[in-house]
C-alpha cells in the first residue's frame, strides 16, 4: 500500500475542534476504528446518530467524515449522500466510507452517494489510516 | 486464489468507460484496477467523469487526471491515486 508520507497530527489548534468525525451505528466497530485512528495520532470525534452528524458537520470545522454506509438521518437513508449533496455549502468536507457492505451494489451506491474513498472493514492493517492521510493531505 | 479487487466485475463493467480499464502493481505489490466512472449523477459531482482506483480493500476516487492516464507508469499512477 502506498504510504509516502508520515502521519500528521490533525488537531486544529486554532479552533480546538476535531476535524475528523467517525460515524458508525455499530458501537463495537466505532470503538475499534476510533482506537485505530487515535493510535495513529489523529484526534477523532465519534457519532452514531445521523442527524447529529449533519449538525456537527454543518456547524463545526469537520474536514473528513469517516462513515459506515447506511447510517440514516431524517433527511435520507444515507447520511453520506445527504452530506455530499450539500457539497456547495460544504466544499471542504471529504467523505470516506468505511463499511462492512462491500457488494458491487453497495460500492456503486457509495460512489453515487459521493464518497471520495471506500475502505472495506476488515481490510489489511493500516488501510484506513492511509486513506485518512491521503484525503487530508489532498485537501490541504 | 487471489481475491477479487474491491469493485466486483459487474460494477466495473457498469461504470467503466468504453475505452476500458487498466491494472498495475504499486511498489508494495498491491494490485490496482483503474477505470473511469460516469459521475454525472453522483452526489456532489465535480465533473462528468472521475477515475476510480480499486484494490482488494480500498477504493479511491480521483477527479482531476490527464487524458492519457492509461499510458502512465505504475509509479505515476500511484502518485495520481494519491490526489483527489
Amino acid at each position: 500500500m502506498t504510504t509516502p508520507r508520515s502521519v500528521p497530527d490533525t488537531r486544529d489548534a486554532t479552533s480546538g475542534q476535531y476535524p475528523l468525525l467517525l460515524v458508525d451505528d455499530d458501537s463495537e466497530s466505532l470503538s475499534a476504528s476510533s482506537r485505530m485512528l487515535r493510535g495513529a495520532g489523529y484526534s477523532v470525534a465519534t457519532e452514531s446518530a445521523g442527524d447529529r452528524v449533519l449538525r456537527l458537520v454543518r456547524t463545526t470545522g469537520t474536514r473528513l467524515v469517516i462513515s459506515e454506509l447506511y447510517v440514516a438521518c431524517s433527511e435520507g437513508r444515507c447520511v453520506v449522500a445527504v452530506l455530499m449533496a450539500d457539497r456547495m455549502r460544504l466544499p471542504r468536507v471529504s467523505v470516506l466510507v468505511h463499511t462492512r457492505y462491500a457488494t458491487s451494489t453497495d460500492v456503486n451506491w457509495a460512489l453515487a452517494a459521493g464518497a471520495d474513498a471506500i475502505v472495506r472493514k476488515g481490510a489489511r492493517p493500516g488501510s484506513l489510516v492511509i486513506e485518512v492521510m491521503r484525503l487530508l493531505e489532498a485537501a490541504a | 486464489m487471489a481475491r477479487e479487487d474491491f469493485v466486483g466485475g459487474d460494477a466495473a463493467q457498469q461504470s467503466a468507460s468504453p475505452q476500458g480499464q487498466i491494472t498495475f502493481l504499486d511498489s508494495y505489490q498491491v494490485h490496482w484496477r483503474v477505470f473511469e466512472r460516469d459521475a454525472r449523477n453522483d452526489a456532489g459531482t465535480k465533473g462528468e467523469w472521475c477515475l476510480i482506483f480499486s484494490s482488494v480493500d480500498t477504493l479511491r476516487r480521483v477527479w482531476i487526471y490527464p487524458v492519457d492516464w492509461r499510458t502512465l507508469s505504475s509509479a505515476a499512477l500511484t502518485m495520481l491515486s494519491w490526489h483527489r
